[in-house]
Order: C-alpha cells, then sequence, then structure tokens
C-alpha cells in the first residue's frame, strides 16, 4: 500500500516538476513521462500482488483535519487500476514521442495529464465517501484541461465545456448518493456503508442515483453525448485514457455502489441490461455515419460500455435468481471486457493519433491508402478494429463470448423473465456485433485500404519507433489477454466473487469450471488460428512473393481512367445500413439529385450529429435557457447589489436566528 | 466603556452622513483610536496584562495612523475628495443607519431574553458599526469609501467580540489586525493601479471590463 501511496506522489511530484520545467520543453517531457512510467511500475507491483495472491488488502488511515479517512487497496481497486497503470504509461510514452507535433507550451499539459493518472489512481485506493469525491472531482477537472488543451478551436472549447458541465450534473448526483448512505450510518468510510443495511426504497434510489452519476462518465445512453466531441477535440494519448481508463473508473464506482447495497432489486438488473442494450445499438449506428475517425471510436467506446452494463445486468439478476453460474459468467465476462476494451481502445485511439499526424487530418473522406505509407500503424489499428469488433482470435470475443454464454445460461432457466434476459443479451450482443464489424471494417477500409483521397500531395511517412512501441505493447496486451485468457480469468474470477460475496452469491469451483472450460476451449481455438495464420503468412512470403508486384489502383471497377474519387466515400459505405437506422440517427443530407440523361452535376453527403443531443438536450437546455432569463435580473455585475444582497441575507439569518431562539 | 460604545456608534453615523472622504478617513482613525482604548476598558484595572496594552497599542498604531496615512495618500495620489452621488443620499443613509441602530438594539435585547450579555451596549455598537460598515460598502460609489466600509465592517466584527467578554486570546485578535493591515494594504495598492488604469475610483464602472453584456442606463453615469 505504501508502494501505491508513493507511485501517487511520484506522479503528481513529477508532474508539477514538469510544470515548473515548462520553458525548457525536453526536460518537461522527460520528467512527466518518467514520471508516468516510473509512479506506473511503481504502482503496477502492488497491485499485481494483491491480484494474484487474492489475498490481504492493504489499508492506510490518513489523518485529515476533518477526521481520519481511510485507503485501501483491495483486490477491485487494485483490478481497476490496472487500465490505469498500463495506459497511463504507454501513453505518456507515446505524448513525449509525438511532444515535437505539439506547438503549445506543454508544462501545464503534462501536470494535468499526470494529475489525471494520479487522481485515477488515488480514486480506485480511496475508501472514504469524501476522498473519493475529491479524486472524482480532480480527475474530472484534470480532464477538463487535457481536453480543452487545444483552445483555439471553438469546437475543442465547446467539447470541453459540454464535458465539464455533463461531468458535474453527474458528479452532483453522486454527492447526493453519498450523502444519503452517509446519512444512515453516520461515517463516510466505505467500510461502514457496507455494514449498514438500508431499505429497499433508499436503496433503489441510491443505485439509481449512482447510476446517473457513473453513467456520465461511462456514456450511458442519454447521458454520452460529451463522449464523441471531447474524445475527438483531445490528443490522441489523451482520448487513449479518457476512454480506456477514466470512463472505467464509471464501473469502478458502480460496482463499489453495488457492493455496499446487500441487497439488489431486479429493476437494477433490468435497468443495466436494457441500458446497455440501447447504448451499444445507439452507439453503433451512430458511428456508423460518422466521419471523424475519433469519433467513430468515441462511440465505440460508448457500445463497449454497454455491453460491459449489459454483463452487469445479468449478474445482478443472476446473484437475485440464485443462479450463481450465469452471475459467475456475466460478471466474469464483463470484468475481463474491462481489461479488453481499454486495451483496444487505447491502441485504436493511438492509432489514429499516428494516422492524424501522417496525414494532418481526422476525416476519413481524406484519408484512405495510408496501408502503404504507413504499413506498422496499419497492422496495429487492423489487429485493434478486429480485437473491438469482438472477432476471434482476438481478446474481446473471449470475454464477449462470456456474456454470450451468460445468455445461453439464461435461456435453459425456462422462466420467461430469464428468457427475457437471453433475448436482450444473445440477440443484442449480435446485433453490436455486427454492427461493430461494419463500423470497423468501414473504419479501417477508408483510413488504410484503397487509394489516398486527399488533395494535398505531401506523402504520409510512418511515424518513429517510439511512437510505435506503446502500440506495438498494446498489442501484444491483446495477445496475452486472449491467449493467456484462462489464466488471467483465474485473478480476475476472484474479484468476480468478491463482489458477488457482498450481496451474499457464493461462486463454487464447478460454476468457475463450467464457464472456464468453453473458455480455454476459446483460447485454444484461437492459439491455433494465430498460429494457422502466421504460417499461411510465412509460406505466402516465401513462395509468392516473388509474383506480380505492381501497384494499382484499388478500386479499378474497369474503368478506363480511374481516379480515387471513384472509391467509396465514408458517406456511402455506411449508407445502406445508415438508411435502415435513419429514423433514429436522422443524417442531414447535402448535396444535388442527379437529373436528366447527361447529369453534369451530383454529390452527396450526410452528415450525422448526436440526434439525442439534437432532440433532447439542445431543445431541453433551449427551454431551460428561455426560463432562467427573468433570473439575469440579478446578475447584472453591479458589486454593490452583491453585496447588498449578501447583507439581506445576513441579516435576514441573524434576524431569524433570534426571533427563533 | 459604554460610553466608547456610544462614540463609537456616533461616529459611524456622521460616517454615513459625510461627503468628504477627508473626515470619513479621520473618522475611521478616531474609531481606530476608540477600539484601541476598548480592550483596556474591557479588562478593567484589575486585568491589566502586557500582552494586553501590547494588543491595544498595535490596534491604534495600525486602525488609526498607518491605514489612515495609507488611505490617505491612496485619495491624494487619484485626486477624488469627495463622495459624490451616492447610491442613497446622505440624509437618507443617516436615516437608514439610525433605522439599523434600532435593528441592532433589537436583535440583542431578544438575544438577552436567552442568555445575559456581559455588555449590551457595546455589543449593540458591535452590530451596528458591521451594519453600517455593510451599508457603506453598498451605497458608496467610491472604491476607497469602500475600504473605508470595509474597515468598519471590521471594527464591528472586534467590537462584537470584546463585548462577548469571551476569553479573547491576543495571539487571535493580533492575527485579525495582520489580517485587516494586509487587506487594507492590498486595497491599497489596487485602488492606486485601478485609478491609474481606469481613471476613476467608482466601483459601478469596474465592470468596463467584464463580458457581461450590461445594459447601463444613461442616467447612472456618473462624472467627477
Amino acid at each position: 500500500m505504501q508502494q501505491f501511496v508513493t507511485a501517487i506522489l511520484v506522479i503528481t511530484v513529477g508532474g508539477l516538476l514538469a510544470w515548473l520545467t515548462g520553458r525548457l520543453k525536453s526536460l518537461s517531457v522527460v520528467i512527466g513521462t518518467g514520471s508516468c512510467v516510473g509512479g506506473g511500475l511503481l504502482a503496477l507491483i502492488p497491485a499485481t500482488e494483491i491480484l494474484m495472491s487474492g489475498g490481504q488488502a492493504a489499508e492506510i488511515v490518513l489523518n485529515l483535519p476533518l477526521g481520519a479517512a481511510t485507503m485501501k487497496l483491495d483486490a477491485v481497486s487494485a483490478f481497476f487500476s490496472l487500465p490505469v497503470i498500463v495506459l497511463g504509461s504507454l501513453a505518456a510514452v507515446y505524448a513525449a514521442a509525438t511532444s515535437h507535433y505539439d506547438k503549445h507550451e506543454c508544462g501545464g499539459y503534462w501536470f494535468f495529464y499526470c494529475l489525471l493518472m494520479a487522481s485515477m489512481l488515488f480514486l480506485t485506493a480511496s475508501a472514504n465517501a469524501v476522498l473519493f469525491l475529491m479524486a472524482w472531482e480532480i480527475m474530472s477537472v484534470a480532464a477538463f484541461f487535457l481536453i480543452i488543451h487545444r483552445d483555439e478551436i471553438a469546437s475543442a472549447r465547446n467539447a470541453a465545456w459540454r464535458f465539464l458541465v455533463a461531468s458535474h450534473v453527474g458528479t452532483a448526483g453522486l454527492f447526493i448518493m453519498f450523502a444519503i448512505i452517509s446519512a444512515h450510518c453516520g461515517s463516510f468510510e466505505f467500510a461502514c456503508f457496507t455494514r449498514t443495511p438500508v431499505s429497499a426504497e433508499t436503496a433503489s434510489l441510491v443505485f439509481f442515483l449512482a447510476l446517473f452519476g457513473f453513467g456520465v462518465k461511462v456514456g450511458l445512453l442519454p447521458l454520452h453525448v460529451w463522449m464523441p466531441d471531447s474524445y475527438a477535440f483531445a490528443d490522441a494519448h489523451v482520448s487513449a485514457v479518457l476512454s480506456g481508463a477514466m470512463s472505467k473508473m464509471g464501473f469502478y464506482g458502480l460496482i463499489r455502489v453495488l457492493m455496499f447495497l446487500p441487497v439488489h432489486s431486479a429493476s437494477w438488473g433490468w435497468a443495466l441490461a436494457f441500458g446497455g442494450l440501447l447504448t451499444g445499438v445507439f452507439a453503433l449506428i451512430t458511428a456508423l455515419a460518422q466521419h471523424d475517425l475519433k469519433k467513430v471510436i468515441a462511440y465505440s467506446s460508448m457500445e463497449n460500455a454497454g455491453i460491459i452494463m449489459m454483463g452487469l445486468g445479468c449478474a445482478i439478476l443472476a446473484g437475485i435468481w440464485k443462479v450463481p453460474a450465469l452471475a459467475f459468467a456475466a460478471l466474469t465476462g464483463s470484468l475481463l471486457h474491462v481489461l479488453n476494451h481499454a486495451a483496444c481502445k487505447g491502441l485504436l485511439f493511438l492509432g489514429s493519433g499516428a494516422a492524424y499526424f501522417g496525414t494532418g487530418t481526422r476525416k476519413l473522406e481524406a484519408m484512405g491508402g495510408l496501408a502503404k505509407t504507413m504499413p506498422y500503424t496499419a497492422m496495429f489499428f487492423g489487429i485493434g478494429a478486429a480485437a473491438i469488433s469482438g472477432l476471434p482470435p482476438f481478446n474481446s470475443f473471449i470475454s464477449e463470448f462470456m456474456i454470450f454464454l451468460a445468455g445461453l445460461q439464461a435461456a435453459r432457466l425456462g422462466t420467461s423473465s430469464a428468457l427475457l434476459l437471453a433475448g436482450v443479451i444473445l440477440a443484442g450482443l449480435g446485433l453490436i456485433g455486427g454492427l461493430a464489424m461494419a463500423t470497423f471494417s468501414r473504419t479501417f477500409g477508408l483510413v488504410f485500404l484503397g487509394a489516398s483521397r486527399s488533395d494535398k500531395k505531401v506523402e504520409p511517412r510512418e511515424s518513429d519507433w517510439l511512437v510505435r512501441l506503446p502500440m506495438a505493447i498494446l498489442v501484444l496486451v491483446i495477445f496475452l489477454l486472449a491467449l493467456l485468457s484462462p489464466f488471467i480469468l483465474i485473478p480476475v474470477a476472484r474479484v468476480a466473487s468478491m463482489i458477488a460475496a457482498a450481496s451474499g452469491v457464493t461462486f463454487t469451483p464447478e460454476n468457475a469450471m463450467l464457464n472456464i472450460q468453453p473458455v480455454m476451449i476459446a483460447a485454444t481455438i484461437s492459439f491455433f488460428f494465430m498460429l494457422f495464420v502466421v504460417l499461411v503468412w510465412r509460406l505466402r512470403s516465401r513462395f509468392f512473393s516473388g509474383g506480380d508486384v505492381n501497384d494499382r489502383c484499388t478500386w479499378d471497377c474497369g474503368f478506363a481512367a480511374p481516379d480515387a474519387r471513384i472509391q467509396y466515400t465514408s458517406s456511402s459505405f455506411s449508407q445502406p445500413v445508415s438508411e435502415v437506422f435513419s429514423s433514429i440517427v436522422r443524417p442531414y443530407r447535402h448535396g444535388e439529385k442527379v437529373a436528366g440523361f447527361f447529369p453534369e452535376r451530383a454529390s452527396f453527403r450526410t452528415d450525422a450529429p448526436d440526434s439525442l443531443l439534437r432532440y433532447l438536450y439542445v431543445p431541453l437546455f433551449g427551454l431551460i435557457d428561455r426560463a432562467m432569463v427573468p433570473l439575469r435580473a440579478l446578475q447584472h455585475g453591479r458589486l454593490h447589489l452583491y453585496i447588498c444582497y449578501l447583507a439581506i441575507v445576513l441579516l435576514a439569518l441573524l434576524i431569524w436566528k433570534v426571533v427563533a431562539a | 466603556m459604554n460610553s466608547i460604545a456610544t462614540l463609537l456608534a456616533l461616529s459611524c453615523i456622521f460616517l454615513l452622513g459625510s461627503s468628504r472622504l477627508l473626515m470619513s478617513i479621520r473618522m475611521v482613525a478616531f474609531q481606530g483610536l476608540l477600539l484601541g482604548i476598548l480592550p483596556l476598558a474591557a479588562a478593567g484595572d484589575s486585568h491589566l496584562s502586557l500582552a494586553l496594552i501590547f494588543l491595544s497599542l498595535a490596534s491604534i498604531a495600525l486602525k488609526s495612523i498607518l491605514l489612515p496615512w495609507l488611505l490617505n495618500k491612496a485619495m491624494v495620489d487619484s485626486g477624488t475628495r469627495r463622495e459624490i452621488e451616492p447610491f442613497i443620499s446622505f440624509g437618507a443613509s443617516m436615516l437608514l443607519g439610525l433605522f439599523l441602530l434600532a435593528v441592532s438594539g433589537w436583535i440583542v435585547d431578544k438575544l438577552q431574553a436567552t442568555e445575559p450579555v456581559p455588555s449590551p451596549v457595546t455589543l449593540i455598537a458591535g452590530f451596528y458599526l458591521v451594519f453600517s460598515g455593510l451599508l457603506l460598502l453598498i451605497t458608496r460609489r467610491k472604491a476607497l469609501t469602500q475600504t473605508l466600509g470595509f474597515l468598519v465592517l471590521e471594527n464591528g466584527v472586534f467590537t462584537a467580540g470584546l463585548s462577548l467578554g469571551s476569553e479573547f486570546s491576543v495571539m487571535v485578535e493580533l492575527g485579525i489586525l495582520l489580517d485587516v493591515f494586509v487587506g487594507i494594504f492590498l486595497m491599497g495598492i489596487m485602488l492606486f493601479h485601478i485609478d491609474r488604469e481606469f481613471d476613476h475610483l467608482d466601483a459601478d464602472r469596474f465592470n468596463e471590463l467584464s463580458d457581461l453584456e450590461i445594459a447601463a442606463s444613461p442616467d447612472e453615469e456618473v462624472t467627477e
């Protein structure tokens, strides 16, 4: 535990030093990166120790001015600190490697980056509501400053502002939630929360407040609107950390709250399952219509949050139905998916950053053909894209497979509500998987295949080895997570059983074996499949590499003079799917119709801003804005009257107190 | 002790009615002097200690010599001599001041019903100083008068604390003195800079820098 706290301190102090040395850019970068990587390694040791030994949680009691507060590193905290540690350090290396692209002063940037990482580690280790909320606030504010780094762009400012508003609205929910629980037990310590039983109504209120507060961070359906823009306008490594690590903190919080409440209610499970389903499907059909590379990836992170939520919902319902095997599959699957998604999403965001530095744009319409000039980035991005779509033999397949297994087990229970749950999970995961495939084949195809759509004559160059190193490590992590999944499942199952034990569900070894066995098979098949691919690749390069290697236009289609413009565009590729869901996505269509026998001009372009933003939040906030106009009279900027308000309130309070006495 | 408190209250009424800044500053200096004597009077002959005398001297030095001198300098440098057109006219603010005096008396009266106050007149004066300090802050345009209002408010807090007769620690009072000193010192520096940048000390026009769009009606514009 001391080591963990030291790591947090190292990162914070490193951030401060990087800020102070901001003028000497290279020194600041070295200090920032060094502290993130060093602190990450330092924190990794106790975290893995606790996960592997399954053992004793370490505690440390801080004597703060307003009472003692506990910091505690148990298996759940250690598990959720893993994505922070790994992605935080890798993204720091990536940021250092790409820092020469950045013309801004970087001291403050590194300070907030280190602060973000330190606050997330602090968050996972805090076992006190006040510490938790403090860490949560620091995390949100640090993330805000990272997003607004490119503040010369108006949209970036808007995105960061939206993030700040959304996260504070969410935090308000968390404040109320913690206030309710602490009022019940009279202390802010988590240990006290778990001991104190609350009534069913209060428990439901607490859960839904938590779902609201943490849902903002994970991107639950109507609360996700900050996500696409913020991830798009933040730098690649920042988006990687935000999506891979920070949004996972929402799940961490949700799981903690579930552990406080021993008796769960079925409505929570259904809310999570249906919320997850809607989130996943909505995210992907919107992602299909996006033209910004990073927005596509941002929506996909929302989709994965949906999958994890479905798993959690299923686990809650299984706990209520007293089916431990089902709870095991769902809970372990969703926990594993947290790790898998962090690895894939980190890789994809870093890859998108490399593509951005290569081409200077994030617009899919202006990319294309990068596989020829940036082969490594293309390979890494391709692996990430295949992995996140849940394709075997990669890691997300394993975790989605476990949630599938949960669905199949639910189907065998036979009761009507279990069948409904099975339907939600099986059909939902099927639909989400298919849409994810479509989204990522489109993205990969548009960015890396075909010919360049850009008018610029500058040839994109492959990035440096130091930029590729974090991506290569993440690819390695993906392979390890896939191939070693049966072994990784053992500590994950320990975490899951700790979570389940809080609500009185105990897993037997048979429950575990029932679910780990299919995973073992899947991992073995994945291994042989990878072996097969590698062998075929070797054979191909050995025997067929001497063939026709002329460079041809990819989309020839029998034209005499093919041209990059006859390729599929991002609008046209997704048009068939978007058309089906157009009532939900409601894309704007621009362009001129084809008219006459020999049309001279025709164009078509779709544009799909988030429909919930357009149809829910803009009218809603417009309404609030109009309703608040009369109050503007109070906010006039005159100092005298402000003091007058204060004086009147003070006097009124005094008189009230005196009269009441 | 009661006579000192009465003098404090009277000086406040004078402050509320005076338009000349120099007189106001002198009046606040006079208040500082009274406040310096007040702890000695409160302690009586038997409890006089060295620390108390030191506190009293420090208070007098700070509140009736150093700060008035600083404010005087700021006034001379900025060339502002008079408080013109306050939001509430001098007569009305004096009347309002009397009303506030009555309110303070009423509050103390009510307080006494629940718990005996050792020195009610001083407590009334303390409340009254706080209220009139706030009133000065609210109704005057010049930043200098507002600084004076702040000082009066602080004096009120000091007086109220004394009147409650609690075991006041010299260290705490010295800390408050230091606080006030730093506050007024900073205000003095700021006044100087504000005057140089804005060419006036009208606090109601400081929001020229604000990005909030305010529809200020033309009749509110003030000229020196």
